[in-house]
């Protein structure tokens, strides 16, 4: 079990839902580990369509121009780090 | 294991290939088009690989045998095409008969405003549709893997950098948003959907007889973005002859991951489909010069 903080673990069940991955819940999710690849074993096209969800629950673009993205999407700490300081 | 064609090596050399470019742009096509028959036989003869693939391939087509003749022909059409290409990234379209197929289905979505995809195989030119696009000002992009080739793509970027402009780059990390945001803009996003990366999903479909691998990406962003889709493809007729086929593939249809599967098999079959029947047409215009069938390693 990992400590999640109340916005991760609202994005963690946002990833969950939006993705529809079977067996695994939020508490699954390690914060500083990897989303993408290795980690739960996610593609660009998941990251799409985690994007699109997180710009409709939350109101704000992630944008292809940000030269950030590679470190927001890295891991659930740091998108949800980068959610909470951009909702609307 | 068959091999997978990113593990192919790039047989052409800078040299040759700047060779070629010159004498197409410097003398006329048909003085040009005489190289590619030492062209032909030196891949005949060098790549049993090309022969082997070519002839596994034209077999499946009735009529063919995949013998030496039609092998050579295969090779042949591929390599002008290439040729092609200098003339299609230099706008010289006035070189050629052109006939194109079914433009209302592009025209009637740039009227609605909204961005689709388009989606290709190698199976003919996809210079010619994607230079002829560039040229008439059409809002379009291509989402592909720039580095494949990296020594012929950079060839022809020179000869037009507004083609290598409209290119988004599979291999940056924000490939995706930047194709979702060009769609939102409105442009048509052209991609080829018969080969697959490595770490690609892909299901399996049915073409010529046997089952193949074919990616569920393109037909998976399409619902994902609500995008309709729309089949092309520019196939090589001899001569100076091109026909350019354009066909709606499926309407834009939005759907939840729990309900897109059955979606996603189905209309990907039904590209797998397309290819198949213009592929009966124009059979020595298929450029996957590779063991492309799973049972195909022998």
């Amino acid at each position: 079990m990992s400590e999640l903080s109340p916005i991760e673990l609202e994005v963690a069940n946002l990833i969950i839902d939006s993705l529809a991955l079977e067996d695994i819940t939020a508490a699954d999710i390690v914060p500083g580990d990897a989303l993408f690849n290795d980690g739960l074993g996610l593609d660009s096209i998941d990251a799409l369509e985690l994007a699109m969800a997180i710009s409709q629950k939350y109101g704000f673009q992630l944008k292809s121009d940000d030269a950030n993205n590679a470190q927001i999407f890295s891991s659930l700490r740091n998108l949800a780090k980068h959610i909470e300081s951009n909702k609307t | 294991m068959s091999k997978h064609w990113s593990d192919k090596k790039e047989r052409s050399n800078p040299a040759t290939l700047k060779l070629i470019c010159w004498i197409a742009l410097h003398t006329s096509r048909y003085f040009a088009r005489f190289w590619l028959y030492p062209i032909t036989v030196y891949f005949y003869l060098t790549s049993s690989q090309v022969r082997r693939a070519s002839g596994n391939y034209l077999r499946r087509i009735s009529g063919l045998t995949g013998n030496p003749w039609q092998i050579a022909k295969h090779i042949f059409y591929f390599s002008a095409t290439i040729l092609d290409r200098v003339y299609f990234l230099t706008d010289q379209f006035h070189r050629f008969d052109i006939t194109v197929h079914g433009l209302e289905n592009i025209k009637e979505q740039q009227a609605s405003g909204k961005g689709c995809l388009l989606l290709g195989a190698h199976l003919g030119s996809f210079d010619l549709l994607r230079s002829l696009a560039i040229q008439n000002k059409m809002p379009f992009k291509i989402l592909m893997y720039q580095d494949h080739n990296a020594m012929i793509s950079k060839i022809f970027n020179s000869l037009n950098p507004d083609v290598a402009k409209s290119v988004i780059n599979l291999a940056n990390d924000n490939a995706m948003l930047e194709m979702n945001e060009s769609l939102n803009a409105g442009e048509m996003i052209g991609m080829l959907g018969d080969r697959y990366v490595k770490n690609d999903k892909r299901i399996i479909c049915q073409l010529l007889g046997d089952k193949i691998e074919i990616p569920s990406g393109p037909i998976t962003l399409a619902t994902i973005t609500n995008s309709a889709v729309i089949f092309f493809c520019a196939v090589y007729c001899g001569k100076n002859k091109y026909e350019i086929y354009i066909e709606k593939l499926a309407d834009a249809t939005q759907l939840s991951r729990s309900e897109r599967t059955d979606y996603v098999n189905q209309t990907t079959q039904k590209y797998v489909d397309r290819v198949e029947y213009y592929l009966k047409k124009h059979p020595y215009n298929w450029f996957n010069f590779y063991d492309y069938w799973q049972d195909e390693s022998h």
